[in-house]
């Protein structure tokens, strides 16, 4: 019956009642690392090292929907001498059309599966200690139930209380989290980025945009999930042709685009191809338009004043998307310690 | 050679997946997934590039491509070894040594060939004689050797992608060894280049991928002059290894011409060119040697995905005005033309409507950019296939609304084409559209001339644009319908009688009636009226009813129902009706209580409620003291035939519980449905307040404040300020609970009271906070 919902929130917001955030336990700086190759530079090494990572949460394989079957795509293959001594999470992104093809029972088998490859490929990082999964989907109306009810299964692949499972959760999903319903694991990251429509042209970043997050900033006190952070530390560059966006260049920065003889910049956020060129493998037509979207660090520590009123973790990560060589050269380690002094 | 068919879509797929970001993946919205389906009227086949037909434009990654059969690529093999034995050797007997038979086999019948044994191991076919006459020993050892190495780089059987894959890359090289001593022994060139194909292939799985390079560059050279699809075959192998060492612009020029070349190879070859920056793409078309392959740099990058290819199409011009590159790139700029249109642009229409221009663009701009460069290559007099040319001319003109234009420029198709029927059966298709297009009155004329038209082109379009021929050209006189004053035929252009029910718009349902009455319709109309069923009458009363009974016309209502046949008047009762409708609910409960389980028992329909309505409202007055309770049981019946009660099949004939999402929602997407009468409880709260003007007892007007703040509750829910309850702010709902306020003050004595305690969650709240 539909007044259920209703009838909770009344309860809730007739109980509830506000309290001081008191000091946290521990504020750990975690990163992410999204490549297939899992290699970490000299550079990128010392980094995580100056920060003092503790965590990095590592895309081990993707879930897709390929020739009516679930199937793993873009598998981790590992330098492990290359890897930092910190704690390693496996992420496991699973994309929404998996779960909408995927039967029911046929859930607990895709489970099995996932779980399988998993534990062989942790087997690869043998140094590591490994206590937590991390699943990444955007769910949806149409697959939410599929999606937990697959949670549901992982768990059973890991049945140890000292083992947990985390989804990343999207600031959506916590304002309207009685329609989009709360996962079943055991904390949650907070993806606190991407929150605003990348197509449209009008849109001011779309990875991170305070006036947009402010929006979402609610129900935070009655969300029942303990929340890490992801906070964004990446670049793209939105390119439009003929109107349309066509695709996003990843890590492009202003910089890539000061050549006068190839671009030219139209307004603050804008800058028109003038002459057909390659930029990071994608070829550019004249006329393109290309909107370059960075996360300047102030928007870091705005962001992490926000959030700090809001997060009640007592031991929080705060993890950064993404390692990356070039990106790092853009945040020094000492402006990344800084945000994370934000949530003490 | 399985391995393709299982490692090229993954290798896609995985390509394709890193080409998103997982970020923009991740969007932040509570969106579902996009589904898309392509409406065109341009059929890209009439560029009449089979060999090329998966690049033909689409929102798939390749057009009506089968990954399981790559392009004739054992066809094509199989023919080549056909043509070695000077054709003398079946196809099938051939395949089988090729495909089928193992070493052990294949050992055996060298024996009989080479004289070891007198006798062959089995039947003499075609190739055993073939072999035996010319003792074509060198084959057979290739053979035997290619059979022991297809398993190590192949993935045998089914193949599971769950599981790692492991190479013996021990074994491969130790195979590559062999394969070196063979090809230093062998002295036939095909033979030879068969075997180079091999090693080079061991050595770039095995990843050895500077020995495939080396190998490559030694070995190739001296056979170029062997003419086999095995040279691009093993070229692929050397650019891959290329790649592997960052040599992208020498890997890319490889592809290139590969793709160009080699049909076999042309999906896998597309998907692996891969230049990244300005310099590699000038390195790599230093490396062309003549223009044929600097075009074919050029074509490979007109169909990347989202490419804009005037661009690449004036290159190729420049180089070969004659190349077919051309056509092929030009069916898919229109067709992308088309889509971008018309994907966007729903409801068909003309001049056509470009919602969310911002975040859209502008395609019909685009049109006639691309419609400019087609007539200046026309008026240069180097289009190779005039005819198609001026078709794509003209289908851009009517995009970009010149329609004497379109008709002049199909004409000079009409007269250039000379053998291609899907050119012919595309201009009618054209000729047709701009006839509709230019239609400016909806009259029998103009309806049968039309719609003839229309059967007649079906037909021949079939399996292209039949539907969406049917759904432009209604939809078109939908527009000169509505525009002459005919609604009901406008309706019926594109609706049927599930849309009526949705919404029963009385002036809709009266026009479809007189139409269905109309004498002599002719084969359009008869067309229109077949969306409402073969015998609509008794259907649209029904619906008509309804339509009184939702606007509280209680004698229309009643006079129409009892029209309707008593089979299609007894279909409201039981199953559909989930209650009796004077039920009084402390909580709602759709479907879920005892009335409900017995519904089957339930024999009332919509007349009898209205019927009821009806007397209980001519009796209340005259009831004096007794009249609060026949207005409660009135306001009960109202209720009940709402969104929240268990008669509301009365009112509706569809109902989802996630409407209730709707309320209060200021999105654009839900106002169609918070607006719907289902939600409108005014008449149930007019009803219940005239019970409690009527001076009540104390336990009937417990009651009746009860139900009044039933309503009240759905009126906070509609209320935008709280978006149906789900916003957590709902420090308005104190104006709304007024009711609740008396309830609690001045019928604390009441049982009434006591029974709402117990059962109501929300008022047990209100009064312990």
């Amino acid at each position: 019956m539909k007044l259920r919902p209703i009838y909770f929130i009344f309860l809730v917001s007739l109980f509830s009642y506000s309290c001081e955030t008191s000091p946290r336990e521990e504020v750990n700086p975690a990163f992410y690392y999204w490549k297939t190759h899992v290699t970490l530079s000299e550079t990128e090494r010392e980094y995580v090292t100056d920060l003092g990572v503790k965590k990095l949460y590592i895309k081990f394989f993707d879930v897709d929907w390929q020739n009516n079957a679930a199937v793993p795509l873009a598998s981790a293959t590992f330098d492990k001498d290359s890897l930092p001594s910190v704690e390693i999470i496996p992420t496991v992104f699973i994309t929404n059309r998996t779960l909408l093809n995927t039967h029911s029972s046929e859930l607990q088998a895709l489970a099995d599966k996932i779980g399988a490859k998993l534990k062989r490929l942790t087997k690869k990082l043998p140094d590591h200690s490994i206590r937590e999964w991390q699943f990444d989907c955007d769910w949806s109306g149409k697959t939410r139930d599929k999606y937990f009810e697959l949670l549901h299964w992982l768990r059973k692949q890991v049945d140890s209380p000292n083992f947990s499972l985390s989804a990343t959760i999207r600031l959506h999903q916590i304002k309207y989290f009685e329609k989009t319903g709360v996962p079943p694991v055991d904390r949650g990251m907070l993806m606190f980025y991407n929150m605003d429509n990348v197509k449209r042209f009008d849109t001011r970043n779309s990875i991170l945009d305070i006036e947009v997050a402010k929006k979402y900033l609610v129900n935070f006190d009655s969300y029942p999930l303990e929340l890490d952070i992801a906070l964004p530390i990446f670049s793209w560059g939105v390119v439009k042709r003929n109107g349309k966006m066509v695709f996003l260049i990843n890590n492009l920065t202003t910089a890539d685009v000061q050549d006068t003889s190839r671009f030219v910049q139209t307004d603050a956020r804008h800058t028109q191809v003038i002459k057909s060129t390659y930029v990071d493998g994608y070829y550019l037509y004249k006329d393109d338009i290309i909107r370059v979207e960075q996360v300047p660090i102030e928007a870091l520590q705005e962001s992490a004043i926000l959030l700090n009123k809001r997060i009640q973790t007592e031991k929080l990560s705060v993890a950064f998307y993404h390692l990356d060589q070039k990106t790092i050269k853009s945040y020094p380690h000492e402006k990344l310690e800084n945000i994370c002094t934000h949530f003490y | 050679m399985r391995n393709w068919k299982i490692f090229v879509p993954i290798f896609i797929s995985t390509f394709l997946l890193l080409l998103l970001p997982s970020n923009y993946l991740n969007g932040c919205y509570w969106d579902e997934e996009e589904s898309r389906s392509m409406f065109a009227f341009f059929n890209q086949e009439v560029a009449e590039q089979e060999d090329f037909k998966p690049f033909y434009f689409t929102f798939d990654r390749l057009y009506e491509y089968s990954w399981d059969e790559p392009a004739n690529k054992q066809s094509d093999n199989i023919q080549e070894w056909v043509d070695y034995h000077k054709g003398q050797v079946t196809e099938e007997d051939i395949r089988h040594f090729v495909y089928k038979a193992t070493g052990n086999e294949l050992s055996a019948i060298k024996a009989y060939v080479d004289g070891t044994k007198p006798n062959p191991p089995g039947r003499i076919n075609s190739v055993v004689k073939y072999w035996k006459k010319n003792r074509s020993t060198e084959v057979i050892d290739y053979l035997i050797y290619a059979k022991q190495c297809e398993p190590k780089v192949s993935i045998e059987g089914y193949y599971n992608p769950w599981e790692e894959i492991k190479r013996d890359k021990q074994a491969m090289l130790a195979l590559s060894e062999e394969g070196k001593n063979l090809f230093a022994s062998f002295k036939d060139p095909f033979i030879k280049l068969r075997t180079a194909f091999q090693v080079l292939r061991l050595n770039h799985y095995a990843g050895k991928y500077e020995e495939c390079i080396n190998l490559s560059n030694q070995w190739l050279p001296q056979l170029k002059e062997v003419e086999s699809l095995i040279q691009y075959w093993a070229l692929g192998h050397k650019a891959g290894a290329l790649i592997k060492g960052n040599k992208r612009a020498k890997a890319s020029y490889y592809y290139a011409q590969i793709f160009d070349q080699c049909p076999s190879k042309r999906v896998p070859a597309y998907y692996s060119f891969n230049i990244k920056t300005d310099a590699e793409w000038n390195k790599a078309l230093g490396f062309c040697k003549n223009n044929s392959e600097k075009i074919a740099m050029h074509a490979i990058r007109g169909i990347a995905p989202y490419s804009q290819s005037i661009e690449e199409m004036q290159s190729i011009m420049n180089l070969d005005p004659n190349s077919s590159y051309l056509e092929l790139l030009l069916v898919r700029e229109v067709s992308k033309i088309d889509n971008a249109i018309f994907n966007y642009s729903f409801d068909f229409e003309y001049p056509i409507k470009i919602e969310d221009k911002p975040d859209f663009g502008d395609p019909v701009e685009y049109a006639r950019t691309l419609r400019s460069f087609i007539e200046k290559t026309l008026s240069s007099g180097k289009a190779s296939n005039p005819a198609l040319w001026h078709t794509a001319s003209g289908y851009l003109s009517y995009v970009a609304n010149n329609f004497d234009s379109a008709r002049a420029s199909f004409k000079k198709a009409k007269a250039a084409n000379r053998y291609n029927d899907k050119l012919t059966t595309q201009l009618e298709v054209f000729s047709f559209i701009l006839d509709v297009a230019e239609t400016k009155v909806a009259n029998s004329t103009t309806e049968e001339a039309l719609f003839n038209s229309y059967e007649n082109i079906a037909s021949d379009a079939k399996a292209h644009s039949d539907e969406y021929l049917y759904r432009f050209f209604a939809n078109h006189m939908k527009k000169l319908y509505e525009k002459q004053g005919e609604p009901a035929k406008a309706f019926l252009t594109t609706n049927g009688l599930y849309d009526l029910k949705l919404d029963p718009d009385l002036e809709v349902v009266e026009g479809i009636l007189k139409f269905a009455a109309k004498s002599n319709k002719n084969r359009f109309e008869q067309k229109l009226l077949s969306s409402v069923g073969s015998n609509p009458t008794d259907a649209l009363r029904e619906i008509k009813g309804t339509a009184h009974l939702i606007n509280n016309d209680l004698d229309l209502a009643i006079a129409e129902f009892e029209k309707v046949s008593p089979s299609l008047l007894a279909k409201s009762y039981g199953y559909n009706m989930r209650g009796e409708p004077s039920m009084s609910e402390i909580r709602d409960c759709i479907e879920c209580d005892e009335q409900y389980a017995n519904r089957e028992n339930l024999s009332i329909s919509k007349l009898d409620i209205a019927k009821r309505l009806q007397k209980l409202i001519k009796l209340a007055p005259q009831l004096g003291g007794e009249a609060a309770s026949t207005y409660l049981e009135i306001g009960h019946i109202y209720y009940n035939m709402s969104f929240f009660g268990n008669s509301w099949p009365a009112t509706s004939y569809t109902r989802s519980g996630g409407d209730w999402n709707a309320l209060g929602s200021t999105q654009e997407w839900y106002a169609g449905i918070a607006s719907s009468p289902a939600f409108d409880v005014h008449m149930a709260r007019e009803y219940y307040e005239r019970g409690l003007d009527a001076n009540p007892d104390d336990e009937i007007a417990a009651e009746l404040l009860y139900h009044i703040s039933k309503c009240d509750f759905i009126d906070f829910c509609k209320d935008s300020r709280y978006n149906g309850g789900w916003n957590t702010d709902w420090s308005g709902l104190a104006e709304y609970r007024e009711n609740f306020e008396t309830l609690k003050q001045d019928y604390k004595h009441t049982n009434y009271y006591n029974q709402i305690i117990e059962e109501c969650g929300y008022f047990r709240t209100y009064v312990n906070r």
